[in-house]
């Protein structure tokens, strides 16, 4: 062994590892990051504090963006509306109307809106029926609009005919006697209704046993309501004529047949049908337009109610003890 | 009990009392404000009235819209009206089924009503009375505004003044500044947070009241920044998160006052924090994005704040001046975030720049005139009581407490002079006992207060 193996070497301890040079460097570093550390979290602190208690102010606009053509109280006129009210107020392409003119429609779009914001402010949906009423129509037609976009096709229509073939009918006629014995009023203040009613079936026993409606008319006490005329009647003419309760009894009878008596305000009627044509199912050719047009009114009426059942179920909705709808 | 002991134990109980007295607001926001413009045009007067939601519900008494503004509307009526040239003007009825007062829409979370006055002749002098809820709350301030063809002016309704006096419609008066200054003095005066910020405030430089200058100096660069940044439109605040900072800020001045005194500081500088980061953690995980933001903020700034004093080089003789300007960091936030308090106030009637800025510079003098007010009374109150110990009140153990706030009271004792040095401790022990239990209270009461108000 040589005097050289016998010395022993200084190992790596006499030359200071990476983690006792970083030590080292931050312990010199100490005073200054006693300082740095501590600041560092002020500024972070109040930076991220900040933006937790503050945010940046909306700046008002100031100048009137692309696209529009004026702003009141910070709200839009469209340049697209201005256009196409001054064609609608002048006939004429935008082009051709003159600088007076525009200036005139724009003054009076400025005022209206004006109007409306007023409107809002004072709560007038609130308040105004008239601005209700329009409002939920617009409603209405808004939530429409999607399914009015697509036109129907003929094979939709036809089903929809099919659906409601009873609807879509043509050629019914009546002539009839529309008798009535009034009761309680001053000319017949002797007369009750149990015994006008006991006449009536009286008549309509004779009237049916074969007796002449003249006669019947004169022993009876009764009259000619009027509401009919002496000859044909269309049956949508009849309907409106005869009214909703005497309308379906007729409606029901044959030529040559009695109805029953009937009660109304006016008196007891008895309904003396003479002659009858009953109405034919109008083919789908004749009557397309209505169909189109019942059809579109039907898909308005789904899609409000479809609205309508979606509102309801996020509405809350208190009822006063008592009420019900 | 040693003489800045009871002024410790008085801060505290100013501090208690501030909270529990019946005319003070827990904060600013209770004291009420509502908004009032008055058009007049030809013979016609019309007053659109502007309540905050939570303040007309207090007063209708009821948190059902329409009750509150039926019931409101009545009692418009009959605290406002109108007297030109000596003659009163009824209030109109507006047509429809509307009546006399007009509910109008107004914005979220406000009530708006028109009530139209009418007079028999064109008018030329005016007589404006506004006396609605300065009987129920004496501290509302209505911020009025007087319109006359394109001419503004602004007005301010009190209890001390409830009516406004116009020689010449033409030329509609102005609030003076003064207004503003006494409207500033009554919001640091009636409000128990800004008082209890004070009293901690008071309390951490107590032993060098020196220092008060500095917070007097950071209260005043705060309110500076804050005028700035609201004459520049920069910013908007949120009120409620303001007044929950404002509870942040007392409990970490009264974590500041305390953490010299315990055997373990650390308990308070760095459990402060991570409270106040783990209820950050809390608020982003239930989406309150705001509440965390500010409460992470508020716990980065404590840990610094905290670990700042705390530092070993901060107790080195040079380092006396840079400490206390540290000291008033705090205040320097205060003032800030105070600053912003009229903004807010005045944010539903959108004042033209100069109107806000006269506004704004007024009132922040007087709540700075109040806070100065407070710090120079405390500061009389200790040298009173300095000069009293000096003189030997209460004993000679207090005569030799020196204003440098240090604990080392067994330096100043003689030799051989047991008994006084006993007395020296025993008050010494007092003290700090005092102002660790005054501080504790404060720390509480804001953490309460910032818990309380993120929550609302």
């Amino acid at each position: 062994m040589t005097d050289a193996t016998l010395v022993k070497q200084p190992r790596a301890a006499a030359r200071p590892g990476r983690f006792a040079r970083l030590r080292r460097r931050l312990l010199d570093e100490r005073t200054r990051l006693e300082w740095m550390l501590p600041a560092g979290g002020i500024i972070i602190g109040l930076a991220v504090a900040g933006a937790g208690l503050f945010r940046p102010a909306a700046r008002p606009t100031i100048a009137v963006p692309p696209g529009y053509a004026a702003l009141v109280n910070q709200k839009g006129i469209l340049t697209s509306d201005f256009i196409a009210q001054t064609q609608a107020e002048t006939g004429v392409g935008f082009n051709q109307t003159t600088q007076a003119k525009r200036r005139h429609v724009l003054r009076e779009m400025i005022d209206e809106e004006l109007l409306v914001q007023r409107a809002l402010s004072l709560d007038l949906p609130e308040t105004t029926t008239e601005v209700r009423d329009a409002m939920a129509a617009a409603v209405n037609a808004q939530v429409a609009a999607p399914l009015l976009e697509i036109e129907p096709t003929d094979e939709e229509l036809r089903t929809f005919y099919d659906r409601h073939r009873a609807k879509y009918t043509i050629g019914g006629t009546m002539t009839l006697r529309d008798l009535v014995m009034h009761y309680g009023t001053y000319a017949d203040a002797d007369q009750s209704l149990p015994q006008a009613e006991s006449d009536a079936a009286e008549a309509v026993y004779q009237l049916r046993s074969g007796a002449a409606i003249d006669y019947v008319m004169e022993h009876f006490g009764f009259v000619d309501s009027g509401r009919v005329s002496d000859g044909e009647e269309l049956d949508f003419a009849a309907k409106i004529h005869l009214g909703a309760k005497l309308y379906p009894v007729a409606t029901a009878l044959n030529a040559g047949q009695i109805s029953d008596p009937v009660v109304t305000a006016d008196g007891v009627h008895v309904l003396v049908m003479l002659q009858r044509q009953l109405p034919r199912p109008a083919p789908f050719s004749a009557v397309r337009d209505q169909v189109y047009s019942d059809f579109r009114a039907e898909q308005k009426q789904r899609a409000s109610e479809e609205n309508l059942r979606i509102l309801r179920s996020q509405a809350q909705i208190l009822l006063a003890p008592g009420q019900s709808e | 009990m040693g003489g800045r002991g009871a002024l410790a134990l008085l801060l505290g109980l100013a501090g208690w009392v501030a909270c529990a007295a019946r005319p003070l607001s827990v904060h600013a926001a209770e004291a009420g404000v509502s908004y009032s413009t008055w058009i007049v045009s030809s013979d016609t007067v019309m007053l659109r009235f502007v309540l905050p939601a939570a303040e007309a519900n207090r007063l209708a008494g009821s948190a059902i819209p329409v009750l509150t503004v039926s019931k409101l509307g009545d009692y418009l009526l009959e605290h406002t009206a109108v007297t030109a040239s000596g003659r009163d003007c009824p209030a109109i009825d507006q047509g429809y089924d509307l009546g006399r007062v007009d509910p109008v829409r107004v914005g979220a979370e406000l009530y708006g009503f028109e009530i139209v006055f009418r007079c028999s002749a064109p008018i030329r002098s005016l007589v404006l009375e506004n006396r609605a809820l300065f009987d129920r709350v004496p501290g509302h301030v209505d911020f009025a505004r007087i319109e006359a063809g394109r001419r503004f002016t602004d007005q301010l309704f009190t209890a001390g003044r409830q009516r406004v006096r116009i020689p010449n419609i033409s030329d509609a008066p102005a609030a003076s500044l003064g207004a503003y200054v006494r409207l500033g003095i009554g919001h640091v005066l009636r409000d128990a947070g800004r008082l209890c910020f004070l009293t901690v405030a008071l309390l951490v430089v107590m032993h060098r009241p020196r220092r008060i200058l500095l917070i007097i100096a950071g209260l005043v660069g705060g309110y500076a920044v804050a005028l700035a940044a609201d004459a520049g439109g920069l910013v908007v605040s949120n009120r409620a998160l303001i007044e929950a900072f404002i509870g942040c800020l007392i409990a970490l001045y009264a974590l500041a006052a305390i953490a010299p005194q315990l055997a373990r500081p650390v308990i308070a500088t760095r459990g402060w924090p991570l409270l106040l980061l783990a209820l950050a953690i809390v608020a982003a995980g239930l989406r309150a994005a705001g509440p965390a933001l500010l409460l992470a903020g508020g716990g980065l700034l404590s840990a610094g704040f905290l670990a700042a004093i705390r530092r070993p080089g901060a107790r080195t003789p040079g380092a006396g001046a840079s400490a206390g300007i540290l000291l008033a960091l705090p205040a320097v936030i205060f003032g800030f975030l105070d600053g912003f308090t009229l903004q807010s106030l005045l944010a539903p009637l959108e004042l033209a720049f100069s109107s806000r800025v006269r506004m704004a510079i007024g009132y922040d003098l007087g709540a700075l005139l109040a806070e100065a007010g407070i710090f120079a009374i405390a500061a009389g109150a200790v040298a009173l009581a300095s000069g009293f110990m000096r003189a030997g009140g209460f004993g000679r153990a207090d005569g030799v407490m020196r204003s440098s706030g240090l604990m080392r009271s067994s330096d100043l004792m003689r030799p051989g002079d047991l008994l006084a040095g006993l007395a020296v401790q025993t008050a010494a022990t007092r003290r700090t006992l005092l102002e660790v239990l005054t501080a504790a209270i404060l720390a509480g009461l804001g953490t309460f207060w910032l818990v309380t108000r993120l929550h609302t």
